[in-house]
């Protein structure tokens, strides 16, 4: 009936409207009362990944508007500097026109381009949250403490071998307790192992989750905090540098948290 | 003083935490919301703060855990009860 904006949790900004009571633009307090939302909640991740992907097309155009006012005065020869423009793209001063290093796992897809994929600026700093909102993610992160500036990487370019996979799993049980992988990652994990021993074939859920806990591990690692580290990633007070590696290896590939598990494992 | 009555993402938040059973950290926490919900405004710590703050769950760094172990207190419990939004019951223990 609608498509809308998820600007919050507690709101939502209708951006079209076909028939309903709603108008275009209007903010809707959708919860009157404690329990009238909840079934609203239980499938807002695919509302919002429509949302996500209809404010992408419009700041693609937006991009697209502002590149063509730029172009005339822009003194970056190369044209990939995302430094100073003041506008939605993010800087986040690492590197910025490099390609990643060849021990970094990330270039296990094969794609080195380096690029900005986050938002920034007034909103977040209105909110007084960590200054970023990943455009593919939609989460609140700090690209600046990511381990490195984002991507945009294609997961199903990955190929997924064994020496991938056990990466993967020495990356996971930095994370895990005394009970082990949580059975959602140790299902991925296993699903993993079938495929590089050619066992079956990959979906897009095993090459998203494959890569992005390899890039996860790299971002770590250019944190200073790799296996050699022997830095505790699980330390109760590493929350804000788990959040800021694994929101940036969400955006590199330009997935949602909604896409990394398999749905018969997700969550 | 009567509380105001919780968001729709806290009663989640809240039954993501009870559904944890203590054993639950932030950020698998926050994966399990992320997955299912999608993200927030602030992160998820920030939320569980939020929750803490009104004595709805507890945190407890005792133990390894990415930004501690949280689980529901006995206020938190009724508030889910009164919201007729427990833990999934398949998943409890």
């Amino acid at each position: 009936l609608f498509t809308a904006d998820f600007t919050g949790c507690a709101h939502l900004h209708i951006t079209s409207c076909l028939g309903a009571a709603f108008d275009v633009g209007q903010v809707v307090d959708l919860f009157d009362g404690p329990g009238d939302d909840l079934a609203l909640t239980i499938d807002d991740a695919r509302a919002a990944k429509l949302a996500r992907e209809e404010n992408a097309a419009r700041d693609a155009q937006k991009d697209a508007t502002n590149a063509g006012k730029d172009s005339s005065t822009s003194s970056d020869p190369g044209g990939t500097s995302s430094d100073g423009d003041g506008g939605s793209s993010s800087s986040s001063g690492h590197d910025n026109g490099t390609n990643p290093s060849n021990s970094d796992p990330r270039n296990k897809t094969g794609d080195g381009g380096w690029s900005s994929t986050t938002t920034t600026g007034k909103a977040a700093e209105d909110r007084g949250v960590t200054g970023a909102r990943g455009s593919a993610s939609g989460r609140d992160f700090d690209p600046d403490a990511a381990g490195g500036p984002t991507q945009s990487l294609n997961a199903a370019d990955a190929t997924i071998d064994q020496e991938g996979v056990s990466q993967v799993g020495a990356h996971l049980h930095r994370f895990a307790g005394e009970g082990g992988l949580e059975a959602p990652e140790q299902g991925m994990l296993d699903r993993l192992t079938s495929i590089a021993s050619g066992e079956m074939e990959p979906t897009i859920y095993d090459q998203n989750f494959y890569t992005h806990e390899l890039d996860e591990a790299g971002r770590y690692a250019e944190l200073g905090y790799g296996p050699e580290s022997g830095a505790d990633l699980a330390s109760p007070a590493m929350y804000d540098v788990w959040n800021n590696v694994h929101s940036a290896a969400l955006e590199d590939y330009g997935v949602s948290g909604a896409e990394l598990f398999h749905p018969g494992l997700a969550p | 003083v009567s509380r105001p009555p919780l968001s729709g993402r806290q009663l989640t938040l809240l039954a993501i935490v009870a559904e944890g059973a203590g054993k639950w950290d932030a950020r698998w926490i926050d994966i399990t919301i992320d997955s299912r919900n999608g993200p927030s405004e602030t992160t998820v710590l920030q939320e569980l703060q939020a929750l803490g703050n009104l004595g709805l769950v507890l945190r407890d760094d005792s133990r390894s855990g990415v930004g501690g172990r949280w689980s529901v207190t006995e206020e938190g419990r009724t508030s889910l009860n009164d919201a007729g939004a427990g833990p999934r019951a398949s998943e409890t223990t």
